[in-house]
């Protein structure tokens, strides 16, 4: 049972850091996109009509898609004074399992049905954008909303699954 | 106070709890913004709260300055620039007590503008100076005093996200905060800068200059370090804020063209391959994360906050003690201080900019001059014990040797020298208004 759930765990954690590396390189692309802009405009008078959303949609893509790997890597900012001083490892399992069941699951996965039907409206549509004069189409823009609630869904579960087996393991050990 | 006042007081009370006890900020606030939204608003209600709300965050063209100016920083640092400044400044400043100190400082000033997160110039500038000032030993709470107080800089010397996520939520040009707190924040820089050359001279075995044979370096050879380690990455500052200044470029264009910048200071090293361009924007990629992830939370949060009366709350807690408009002042900035003890100062931004905004509309204070006060405040809060996360970030990368006392020792000065600093701006409105109003002339000229 474990070894098949560690199996599953260990493919979320690739996935979500795979996507996440994979999408990292728009950061680069957005500067530039962003840079391209502003010598457009003034070296050859000519501003581009696709900048501002090619370049918002590119580095909200690098931070969303990034959120489930800042997740598994423990890089969601935390004030952990009391956490890491005073609570023993079960202390901190027990905590952890704890925010993972009331606070994070049920909002992510309420964000995900959600942004499932927000996101099929605009496929329906075949929506397309108003903030610019360029009109792209936004439906794949907001077809992200409900991935990055997928990802971090799933590794929400992945790391509560983590957490209530060592909270397992240090009760059998007795510490 | 009514049902939902008093739900939105809980929540409150709850998200503070939470975060104590080291649940990520981001989650905290998403998860009870959603749970105190089913109990007082209901499923649908905020069912599709969310997914616009996050369509909304990552369509904000302000925002978009955020990853694109931590980006920058990363690019700066894999640049080597960081280190070679700091190895030409340790020397040119060598012969002075507290040199090393004070070369942090100049640094801090100049890179904690680049990263503006302040984990991340934290950490950045203890890795860079730690070493050396332990080495040469330094007193261990002038080093503490040293990399916090100089860490914090970043929030207030633009291009500061604190100041960018800001401006948008008080309805606030971005490029006049960053004017208005241009000046503060080098003021402030200087006052770290007297006071460690006074601290040293009184105390000289606090910083020992450095010996002769570790200075005798031809002056010929100085000077080319020094002016290629210093004067490209100044440039690069300058030009940011000057295209923001003169009008040509918005805060987010800047930062694209800071980030190319980056990449030719890059090449200009000779670091410029495809493993540090990668390793930047991996290395961004977290704290990126980390800081719009909690803008999202924060949204999530003041969405049912809002909704459940909690901004007449606070309104009326603050208006009832009857203190009229500098006392009420005072009040609300203690506020923020307290809050700024147990929460990311994002979120509580979000939560306290749509109250004190049209409170101070209504009080008939100048809203950027409240802003820089706002924010210093914030910075100073990051500092205070018990909760001080700027300690908090350096205990991560101190030696063992280094304990908590010796740095809450050695943070009482700065933060001695940020409060002056935040009734210097209260005494001297216009001078920290100056150069926003001069920006705000030329744009008007610009215009006409």
């Amino acid at each position: 049972m474990k070894v098949k759930g560690e199996a599953i765990i260990g493919v979320i954690d690739r996935f979500n850091e795979f996507v996440a590396k994979t999408v990292s390189i728009l950061i680069l692309v957005s500067s530039l996109a962003v840079c391209y802009e502003v010598v457009a405009r003034y070296v050859f008078a000519n501003p581009t009509f696709w900048s501002y959303e090619a370049s918002y949609m590119m580095s909200s893509t690098y931070w969303l898609l990034g959120g489930a790997w800042t997740l598994k890597i423990g890089r969601h900012v935390t004030v952990d004074v009391i956490y890491a001083r005073f609570f023993s490892p079960r202390t901190q399992a027990m905590v952890d399992i704890l925010f993972y069941l009331i606070l994070y699951l049920p909002v992510t996965i309420f964000v995900l049905i959600f942004g499932m039907q927000y996101a099929w409206e605009s496929w329906a549509l075949q929506e397309l954008s108003h903030l610019s004069p360029w009109h792209p189409p936004i439906y794949p823009f907001k077809t992200l909303i409900p991935l990055t609630f997928f990802m971090l869904t799933i590794q929400g579960i992945a790391e509560l699954t983590r957490r209530i087996w060592k909270f397992k393991e240090l009760k059998g050990g007795g510490k | 106070m009514s049902f939902p006042e008093f739900l939105s007081v809980l929540m409150l009370i709850l998200s503070i709890v939470g975060i104590m006890i080291g649940i990520p900020v981001t989650f905290v606030l998403m998860g009870l913004g959603f749970i105190f939204g089913v109990i007082g608003i209901g499923v649908s209600g905020i069912a599709f709260m969310y997914p616009i709300n996050v369509f909304g965050i990552g369509s904000d063209y302000s925002f978009l300055a955020v990853p694109v100016f931590i980006f920058m920083g990363t690019l700066l640092v894999r640049s080597g620039i960081t280190d070679r400044l700091y190895g030409s400044l340790h020397i040119l400043m060598g012969s002075l007590r507290g040199g090393l100190s004070l070369a942090t400082i100049l640094i801090a000033t100049l890179f904690g503008a680049c990263t503006g997160v302040i984990g991340a110039s934290i950490v950045g500038i203890g890795l860079l100076a730690l070493p050396g000032m332990l080495d040469r030993k330094y007193n261990k709470p002038l080093v503490a005093g040293t990399i916090c107080g100089g860490g914090v800089l970043g929030m207030i010397i633009p291009p500061s996200i604190l100041l960018i996520i800001y401006g948008p939520m008080a309805n606030l040009s971005i490029a006049r905060l960053f004017f208005a707190s241009a000046m503060p924040g080098l003021l402030l820089s200087g006052l770290y800068l007297i006071y460690i050359s006074v601290a040293c001279r009184i105390k000289p075995e606090w910083g020992p200059a450095l010996s002769r044979e570790e200075r005798k370096i031809p002056r010929g050879k100085l000077l080319t370090m020094l002016l290629t380690s210093l004067i490209p990455p100044v440039f690069l500052i300058l030009a940011v804020l000057g295209a923001i200044f003169f009008g040509i470029a918005a805060p987010t264009e800047a930062a694209g063209t800071g980030a190319v910048g980056g990449l030719i200071l890059l090449a200009a090293y000779g670091n410029f391959n495809w493993k540090n361009v990668k390793g930047a924007f991996l290395d961004a990629l977290p704290s990126v994360s980390m800081v719009m992830f909690v803008i999202l939370g924060a949204k999530f949060f003041t969405i049912t906050f809002l909704n459940l009366g909690g901004a007449d709350v606070i309104r009326q807690f603050l208006l009832g003690f009857n203190l009229g408009p500098s006392g009420t002042l005072f009040l609300m900035l203690f506020l923020a201080f307290i809050m700024g003890m147990f929460m990311d100062f994002i979120g509580i931004l979000f939560i306290i900019t749509p109250i004190y905004a049209p409170l101070i509309a209504s009080l008939g204070f100048d809203p950027l001059w409240f802003g820089i006060l706002f924010c210093l405040t914030l910075v100073v809060s990051l500092s205070t014990p018990p909760f001080a996360y700027a300690i908090f970030y350096l205990k991560g990368i101190a030696p063992p040797e280094m304990d908590l006392l010796d740095m809450y020792k050695g943070i009482v000065p700065f933060v001695a020298l940020q409060l002056i600093m935040i009734f210097l701006v209260y005494l001297f409105p216009e001078y920290s208004l100056m150069a926003s109003r001069a920006y705000v002339r030329r744009i008007t000229v610009s215009r006409i």
